[in-house]
């Protein structure tokens, strides 16, 4: 080796070698896995969510921390009524036994009055209880708080059937039109009906179905007017 | 001297340090490479020590050699016949051909040095 530049290329040329060795070395002998970017991906995304999972639980302790802090000082105020009277409330809401009132959207659909196609099904042009319920879907996805058909409130207990040209709600039978009403956050209520991804919209404009909506600052949803039937169902203990 | 023991440490250093891994199917390719890199070092070292290393030599062999042992391989692999053998075969027999010259020469070095057979010059070759 006559000149210092030679050195410095021996020095990297065996730099190389030194290298790719014990890397090669380390992949076959202490059991590297070789992983694609895909599975780096997936495995990030999972982890992610589960942080996310914990923090929606870390903010549901937090807040029945808060709860109980409010009930100790309910206690020591001697006003343990008043925070039971307003639980009593948030119950009732709950419970579907007290009428409503709101910002949010009615939803008028009926059976198309268009003349039917060479070929076209029939059912193409009535409003079944799928659209009815997928539209249902459509409004609590995006926030619905309080839902109505035809003035009957949608419990949890709430079925809603074909029979012919009507639909039975809260065993109630109703013609047409069929009227849904939705309290929530008007914004996006209305996009559950009207964005090009919704299935009113597909109805509207694909099976030309008369669907209309209207948003309105304030919407009446009536409470749910029978006890509801509760036969099997029993508290379970500890909770 | 002084470069290539940097090298090693530096490249042994990193190769622990950093976590690169790479598919299992490949692991063929970098051996074969990393056998034909290792001949083309000991050949520097013992042209060194016969001094007649040159530099060109050793870095368009170190380069050529690498990439033909990995083009074999991958050839063998495509057409079903293992031709990297004929890699593993050159390279391997010729590492040990170096190492043999390495040693002869570094045997009658220390023996010049410890005076027991005067120094004769490039006489000890094989």
């Amino acid at each position: 080796m006559k000149n210092s530049r030679d050195k410095i290329v021996v020095g990297i040329t065996v730099f190389f070698v030194s290298f790719m060795l014990i890397i090669n070395i380390r992949n076959t002998e202490l059991d590297y896995d070789f992983i694609r970017l895909e599975t780096v991906e997936a495995f990030n995304q999972e982890i992610s969510e589960t942080k996310q999972e914990i923090e929606t639980i870390e903010d549901y302790i937090e807040q029945k921390k808060f709860q109980i802090e409010d009930y100790q000082k309910a206690l020591r105020d001697g006003t343990l009524e008043d925070v039971l009277a307003n639980e009593v409330v948030k119950q009732k809401i709950n419970s579907h036994l007290v009428s409503l009132k709101g910002p949010g959207i009615t939803v008028v659909l009926e059976d198309s009055e268009r003349e039917l196609r060479e070929g076209e099904d029939p059912n193409n042009l009535v409003i079944h209880d799928l659209d009815v319920l997928n539209i249902l879907n459509d409004l609590r996805r995006a926030g619905a708080e309080a839902l109505a058909i035809n003035g009957q409130r949608v419990t949890s207990q709430t079925q809603i059937m074909c029979q012919g040209a009507t639909i039975t709600v809260n065993d109630v039978t109703y013609g047409q039109p069929f009227i849904i009403e939705a309290i929530g956050n008007t914004d996006t209520l209305n996009a559950a009906i009207n964005a090009p991804t919704a299935y009113a919209y597909i109805l509207r404009e694909y099976y030309e179905l008369p669907v209309g909506s209207e948003i309105s600052d304030e919407i009446l949803i009536n409470a749910f007017d029978r006890e509801p039937a509760l036969n099997y169902i029993e508290i379970q203990e500890g909770d | 001297m002084i470069f290539a023991l940097i090298g090693i440490i530096l490249g042994v250093a990193l190769g622990f340090l950093l976590p690169i891994t790479y598919p299992p199917g490949y692991s063929l390719y970098i051996s074969v490479a990393i056998l034909a890199a290792l001949d083309s070092v000991f050949g520097a070292f013992r042209a060194s020590l016969e001094e007649k290393f040159d530099i060109e030599i050793f870095v368009s062999g170190f380069f050529g050699n690498t990439i033909l042992a990995v083009a074999l391989a991958y050839i063998g692999d495509r057409l079903g016949v293992p031709l990297y053998y004929a890699a593993i075969f050159a390279f391997g027999g010729r590492l040990f051909q170096n190492l043999a010259v390495i040693r002869r020469i570094a045997i009658h070095r220390l023996r010049v040095a410890r005076g027991s057979i005067k120094a004769s010059h490039k006489k000890q070759n094989k």
